[in-house]
């Protein structure tokens, strides 16, 4: 290939990303206060889904106080309204641009990655100035809220620096010229704004994304993030493009399942308000991901389960006393997913069969759903589900979820009991190794980075010498 | 439920509560297997528990023997006694009562004025619908005179009214079209999720329990008053309020199942056991009865119903079991003369309704299928309330007979009077319109005298101590710590369901100790 016309072909991709909406090239929005930046600032803020984490009452938006559930205690989300004193109203831009660049917070503190600034400091400059110019035309909410409550040694945010030294790479997107703009833009909607991988890639033993296991599952709290590779059976593979993006645009897919928990919440407030060809693209850049196979799961989790109906042979004969787990169906769930576990023929009340919910080697979202219900509303519907974590006991929901696992789902998973149900209520998620080692890792680790201190500046004098 | 929805607003002001229930925790679903496993299924009391030292008003062996009847009218409203109470099987009808219904004796010189008016309670009546989440139009004249939105509300409906069923419609366009008033009945039932329940979906089974709980009922605020810290404490059947100096009540005792006494001291009491159980703990304490006023004026909205076969098919039984009704004679000037009259087609399943009689008639086979569906699709029940007057002789004392744990049950005198027996004739009248209208044929329109679950009066409302029980923040008159909190107080009964009443009136109570407190 000449050098023309390698040049030629990054013109035409260069291009066809301004006209996509631009990622880097010089567009109206980056002029400050203007209204195309304010206006794209509102758009990167929602495909950002800032509001997810930062919002309690929906009548108070971006007023924090959030409680962030982590395995070391409870990190409370800032008031990010431009409010002076309690919010960000008095934030310079470089103050922001390095939280979202560094994870630093204005008084030079390193941030919490719950904040998921390894994604964020993908984002270029003007973007970043964008989500700031319209976040200060926001209402200034004043709202004090509750400090984090993290376990010693989790409360030092000194200590985070080596898990930025471990796990944190700071730098914009850089677009890979060998694709073409939709996949270069979905890479950058996933990786940078989307921030997909901070739920749906697992996390290693210091809570940094396992990118060897690239979107190949993780957890949020309680909830299982699935695996969005390209795997036919553990990952998206058997999903059409279709299917994907209705999926991100309503949060359910007949005969494929339904999103709650946190991605419902990631559906309704962020992805079903974005641009049809945003979604396309993400899908674009998953298809190109490595697929990653989990060795338990033989077929996808969709393709569990069929209708089943044994009331009649039940009716009359339960033990309301000492119930199993189908008699808890079929008073609990039978009103609504009916009593064969094909819900409504229009599925507003969705099949327990075909869902990923089901399907899955684990029971937790299963077992989540139950405890917590199901609230999303997303293109003109709202779902909901009411939760049943006061009516059923944890020995209730273990028969219930095991006997739907059983009839209509995956029946591998069908092995929870009380105590499971117990941790998932919780939704604090798994410990991983730096919160069982705690005290002692963190100690070693300080020790680590003071070693690495002295090295540093012992080169330093020997380079000024 | 205005216990729950009291004890909610004082916990969540972080003032320290415990929730006495005489009845079990239990969860809706068994109630919804219960249900399904019983054959009658027109007994809505029969899916809730039989509890020998809580017994619900029917349904039971324990239940069947409870209420004492002595006068010529069987008072037996439905009743139970269980964390959500009886608002577990109510069609959850939520109406506020209109400016008039609150100076009957200043207005048309029957019963009693209230001591507070609409606008007192208007703030109440929105929290409290905000609270359990009611359904409503904004634009209907809920006077019934086919006027403007009416009664006035500082803030519309928390969600839009339901929408109306294909029977609904076609009532409501026969009635209109002849010149009623046909309006939408406001309803605690979602008409779209709220609070995190789910909007109604229509199994048609508000009574004897919403299998999903789109329709709201007293546990919602038990579970949230419980969530928020208060203490609820099951089985725990309170039979006597202590006095103390300074006529406080200082202390509540409580019988366990088994018999045990227990003591609990308070600052403040609320007795929110229901327009029975209420006055009889009163009667059993010997408090706040001053004025002899305890267990007397008792009041429903007796009524009758006309059952009739349209020509036309209109398939009752789809959505919500109530959606509205006629309301011309809710107001007017007719009120000196006789009582008020609500009209309400009732939206039930009819199928067990029609099936029986031809059974009876020996309908077999293929005919019986045919026929069922043709009468079930054509079977109007419009089910008529009246307004009740409060008589002292109409009354609720103690028994000598006893439950299982000593307490005595509940003996009942009611009767109703003549400005009631004339608008029953009123109403008869309507009736024959209403069979003319549908071109219909009468199955029934001689029910004789009907419950109608509305209790009220029987620790009565108003300004003179000398004359009533409470006063108008529900205070009782001789005990300034001692709140009760039930559609009981209500003096005058007006011709709507008194519940959202009831539960404004419980959140401004709440709100007064609050401030006490």
């Amino acid at each position: 290939m000449s050098t023309a016309s390698r040049v030629s072909g990054r013109l035409v991709w260069l291009l066809a990303l301004c006209m996509s909406g631009g990622v880097f090239a010089q567009t109206p929005g980056n002029v400050p206060g203007s209204a195309a930046q304010i206006e794209r600032g509102r758009y990167l803020a929602t495909a950002a889904d800032c509001i997810a984490c930062h919002t309690v009452d929906f009548a108070k938006p971006f007023a924090g106080g959030v409680p962030i559930p982590t395995p070391f205690g409870q990190i409370i989300a800032p008031n990010i309204t431009p409010d002076p004193d309690t919010g960000i109203g008095s934030w310079t831009d470089d103050e922001f641009y390095r939280a979202m660049h560094e994870g630093t917070g204005k008084h030079g503190e390193n941030l919490y990655p719950a904040f998921p600034y390894d994604a964020f400091t993908k984002l270029s400059r003007d973007d970043v100035m964008a989500i700031k110019a319209w976040l200060f035309t926001l209402a200034p909410i004043r709202q004090v809220n509750p400090p984090s409550q993290l376990k010693f040694p989790f409360n030092q945010r000194w200590l985070l620096s080596g898990w930025k030294l471990l796990n944190f790479r700071k730098g914009e997107f850089q677009p890979d010229p060998a694709r073409d703009a939709a996949w270069n833009r979905g890479a950058w909607l996933v990786e940078a704004l989307a921030h997909c991988g901070t739920c749906h890639t697992p996390r290693n033993f210091s809570m940094g994304t396992d990118n060897r296991q690239k979107f190949g599952g993780g957890t949020v709290g309680s909830w299982q993030a699935h695996n969005i590779t390209p795997d036919p059976v553990s990952g998206i593979g058997g999903w059409t493009d279709d299917e994907l993006v209705a999926y991100m645009r309503t949060g359910t897919v007949e005969g494929k399942g339904g999103a709650a928990g946190e991605m419902g919440a990631a559906v309704e407030h962020s992805l079903s308000k974005l641009p049809d060809q945003d979604l396309r693209d993400i899908v674009t850049y998953l298809r190109t991901q490595r697929p990653i196979r989990d060795a338990a799961e033989t077929r996808p989790r969709y393709s569990w389960g069929v209708a089943s109906e044994d009331v009649t042979a039940f009716r009359g004969n339960e033990d309301l006393d000492d119930p199993d787990g189908r008699a808890i169906y079929y008073g609990a769930c039978a009103s609504c997913h009916g009593m064969s576990g094909s819900g409504t023929g229009d599925q507003v009340f969705p099949s327990l069969f075909n869902s990923t919910t089901t399907g899955a080697v684990r029971a937790d979202n299963l077992v989540m759903v139950i405890l917590n219900g199901v609230h999303r509303s997303a293109g003109g519907e709202t779902v909901s589900m009411q939760a049943s974590d006061y009516e059923l006991s944890s020995a209730e929901v273990a028969l219930v979820a095991n006997y739907v696992l059983k009839t209509y789902g995956n029946p591998v998973a069908a092995t929870v009991d009380a105590a499971t149900v117990d941790v998932l209520r919780r939704n604090i998620g798994e410990q991983p190794l730096v919160a069982k080692l705690a005290l002692p890792g963190m100690i070693a680790g300080g020790i680590v980075i003071v070693l690495l201190l002295i090295w540093l500046l012992s080169r330093r004098r020997r380079r000024s010498m | 439920m205005l216990g729950s929805l009291a004890a909610h607003s004082l916990v969540t002001a972080g003032k320290s509560v415990i929730i006495l229930e005489a009845g079990p925790r239990v969860p809706r679903w068994k109630i919804v297997e219960n249900y399904r496993n019983r054959p009658n299924k027109l007994d809505y009391n029969a899916p809730y528990p039989d509890q020998p030292w809580a017994p619900k008003s029917s349904g039971g062996p324990f239940a069947d023997d409870y209420l004492q009847n002595i006068g010529p009218f069987t008072f037996k409203p439905g009743m139970l006694r269980l964390v959500g109470g009886t608002t577990l099987h109510y069609a959850g009808a939520a109406w506020r009562y209109i400016p008039n219904d609150f100076k009957v004796k200043t207005l048309y010189g029957v019963g009693r004025d209230w001591p507070i008016g609409y606008d007192d309670l208007e703030p109440w009546y929105q929290l409290a619908e905000e609270a359990m989440g009611v359904s409503g139009s904004s634009t209907d004249d809920q006077s019934g005179q086919g006027g403007g939105a009416y009664p006035p509300r500082a803030k519309p409906y928390p969600m839009a009214m339901r929408p109306w069923s294909h029977y609904t419609r076609r009532l409501a366009e026969t009635f209109t079209a002849a010149g009623f008033h046909f309006i939408d009945e406001p309803n605690s039932t979602n008409s779209r999720p709220y609070d995190g329940r789910p909007a109604c979906s229509g199994h048609n089974n508000c009574m004897p329990i919403c299998p999903i709980g789109a329709l709201y009922s007293g546990e919602v605020h038990a579970y949230k008053a419980e969530r928020a810290g208060a203490r609820l404490l099951e089985n725990a059947v309170a039979w006597k309020l202590e006095k103390g100096a300074g006529g406080k009540i200082v202390a509540v005792h409580y019988k366990s199942p088994d018999g045990t006494s227990t003591r609990l001291t308070a600052k403040y009491v609320i007795v929110a056991a229901h327009g029975v159980e209420t006055p009889k703990l009163l009667l059993m304490s010997e408090v706040a009865n001053s004025s002899d006023q305890v267990g007397r004026n008792l009041m429903d909205h007796t009524g009758i119903a006309l059952n009739m076969s349209a020509k036309e098919a209109l398939w009752p039984g789809q959505g919500p079991v109530q959606q509205g009704g006629i309301f011309d004679r809710r107001d007017g000037e007719h009120r000196k003369r006789y009582a008020a009259i609500k009209h309400s087609p009732r939206n039930g399943v009819v199928n067990q309704l029609v099936t029986e009689p031809l059974l009876k008639q020996g309908v077999i086979g293929s005919e019986l299928d045919r026929r069922i569906r043709h009468d079930a699709a054509r079977f109007v029940e419009i089910s008529t309330t009246f307004e009740v007057l409060p008589h002292a002789q109409n009354r609720i004392t103690l028994s000598d007979k006893k439950d299982a744990i000593g307490l005595p049950k509940p003996q009942i005198y009611y009767d109703v009077d003549d400005y009631f027996r004339a608008a029953v004739t009123v109403a008869k009248e309507d009736y024959k319109r209403f069979v003319t209208l549908f071109d219909a044929t009468v199955i029934n329109d001689d029910s004789g005298l009907q419950n109608r679950d509305h209790i009220m009066g029987t620790v009565i409302m108003g300004s003179d101590s000398r004359d009533s029980v409470v006063d108008g923040n529900c205070r009782t008159h001789d005990h300034p710590n001692l709140f009760l909190a039930t559609t009981g107080v209500i003096p005058a009964s007006g011709v709507i369901n008194p519940t959202l009443t009831g539960a404004a009136l419980a959140l401004l109570s709440a709100d007064v100790i609050r401030r006490e407190i």
